[in-house]
């Protein structure tokens, strides 16, 4: 087992390849794109696919890093072997060390906030990603009807703009301007 | 005692706290409340003859209207044009403070702060106060240093007013990726009062307080006047993460617009989701 510490970081990348979705919200959000390059909006994509080995990793070194976990009671998860728990010379478990360890891993990861375990990110039903155009949009539902969108904002917040995408399978999460799913979560 | 001065910060009137406050303002105060004082004087109005529920109905002759305007002029005039004057009065001493170019969101990354702000017109070396969340909260004076070409942050497409600046930190310190209120030439020092920070922003004696919340993967920054979720809220703005965190928001926290246009749309989407024959999220049925 490899021991917990900042070069877990760069195992397991978040991505942002329409391609790593899972099917058939894959394909709903490509249709959703195309529509929205049709209609000459801008779109920037963020985040796709939050691996659930990432999120696992983010969750519980935030945890022990604070002290709000015993890292030698965490849970394992397939295909991470890792091993939280530092000793010492002699063997014994270093509690210091083990804290200083996922602390390194919550500072390399930027972690500022308590990372939550799953999410339709890990899911591969979520896509974080930025709209905007200029003047007035006309764009195609699902079914092929053009929809004029003319009301602020110009961007993905706009109200207009979710009733269309949902008419794809792609929903908004109106708390979160980049976040949209395949039910809103 | 830490635990009482807590309370106090969130529940008691800053006015009560403050001293030294300007002249004007306690004159202000004073007068408004006398032109209350004043406005409770009943006025003589012989509302007998206007009675239309019983009898022929009264007819009022111009003698009788004019002189009934003759006898309310000075009080018509001390209900409304008294209160009208101080109320212009004291517009021309309250600070101008407007929320949406006075207030930005800087965030530090790799050791270089960033402020985000509709302010294209902050010369290098203007100082600027930073409302940090640590708990408690505190305050970081930094300075202009440099304006930036181009967005120094990742989620800020979405408003295309945005000026970008490098800040230098002068006085404490700021929490790496986490965001940060900017706040640009309060009335008042921004102060520490128990675990919060207050200013007088407008210079109206009113405080305002900031906050932080956390939706499903970003930040929501909030000013308000008066307590936080029960006061006004006067600005908001969003940060987004990039990875998924545990929320603790409520919707007067993430709303982007007045109550009746957020509750218009909430209507209109939960609407929308029911013609489209599917369940209306749980999100939207709470809001």
């Amino acid at each position: 087992m490899q021991l917990s510490g900042s070069d877990w970081v760069q195992q397991f990348p978040t991505t942002s390849s329409v391609d790593d979705l899972q099917e058939p919200f894959r394909s709903k959000v490509q249709s959703f794109l195309k529509a929205l390059a049709d209609a000459g909006a801008k779109v920037s994509i963020a985040d796709t696919l939050r691996p659930s080995r990432r999120v696992y990793l983010m969750h519980w070194s935030f945890c022990i890093a604070n002290g709000t976990a015993n890292p030698a009671k965490v849970p394992l998860m397939d295909g991470v072997d890792i091993q939280w728990v530092h000793t010492d010379s002699a063997g014994n478990p270093d509690p210091t060390a083990t804290k200083a360890a996922a602390a390194d891993m919550v500072k390399a990861y930027g972690i500022v906030f308590a990372p939550a375990l799953g999410s339709r990110h890990t899911e591969g039903l979520a896509i974080d990603m930025t709209i905007s155009w200029q003047g007035d949009l006309t764009i195609n539902d699902a079914s092929g009807k053009p929809v004029a969108i003319i009301g602020l904002p110009r961007n993905g917040m706009n109200g207009d703009l979710h009733f269309v995408g949902a008419t794809y399978g792609v929903v908004k999460l109106v708390t979160d301007p980049p976040h949209w799913s395949s039910d809103g979560h | 005692m830490g635990l009482s001065a807590q309370h106090h910060a969130v529940e008691g009137p800053i006015s009560e706290k403050k001293t030294g406050n300007s002249l004007f303002l306690r004159v202000k105060e004073r007068t408004i409340a006398n032109c209350w004082d004043k406005m409770e004087i009943p006025v003589d109005i012989p509302t007998q003859d206007c009675n239309t529920s019983s009898g022929p109905r009264a007819v009022i002759g111009h003698d009788d209207f004019r002189s009934g305007i003759i006898r309310l002029t000075p009080q018509l005039l001390f209900v409304f044009f008294v209160p009208l004057l101080f109320t212009l009065h004291g517009r021309g001493r309250t600070h101008i403070f407007d929320y949406e170019s006075n207030i930005g969101l800087a965030t530090e990354q790799s050791g270089t702060v960033c402020l985000a702000i509709n302010n294209d017109e902050l010369a290098t070396g203007h100082r600027i106060a930073l409302v940090v969340f640590t708990t408690p909260q505190s305050i970081a004076q930094t300075d202009v240093l440099r304006r930036l070409p181009s967005s120094c942050q990742s989620t800020d497409a979405s408003n295309a007013n945005f000026a970008y600046y490098e800040l230098r930190v002068v006085e404490g310190t700021l929490a790496p990726s986490a965001p940060a209120v900017a706040v640009v030439d309060p009335a008042q020092p921004l102060k520490v009062l128990g675990r919060f920070v207050v200013g007088d922003l407008e210079g109206d004696r009113h405080p305002e307080y900031f906050r932080e919340c956390t939706s499903k993967e970003g930040v929501h920054l909030s000013v308000w006047t008066g307590k936080p979720l029960r006061g006004k809220r006067r600005w908001h703005r969003y940060y987004y993460l990039g990875y998924d965190v545990e929320r603790n928001c409520t919707s007067k926290e993430t709303k982007n617009s007045g109550p009746l246009k957020a509750l218009q749309q909430e209507v209109a989407y939960a609407t929308e989701w029911i013609r489209l024959g599917a369940a209306v999220p749980n999100d939207v049925k709470r809001r």
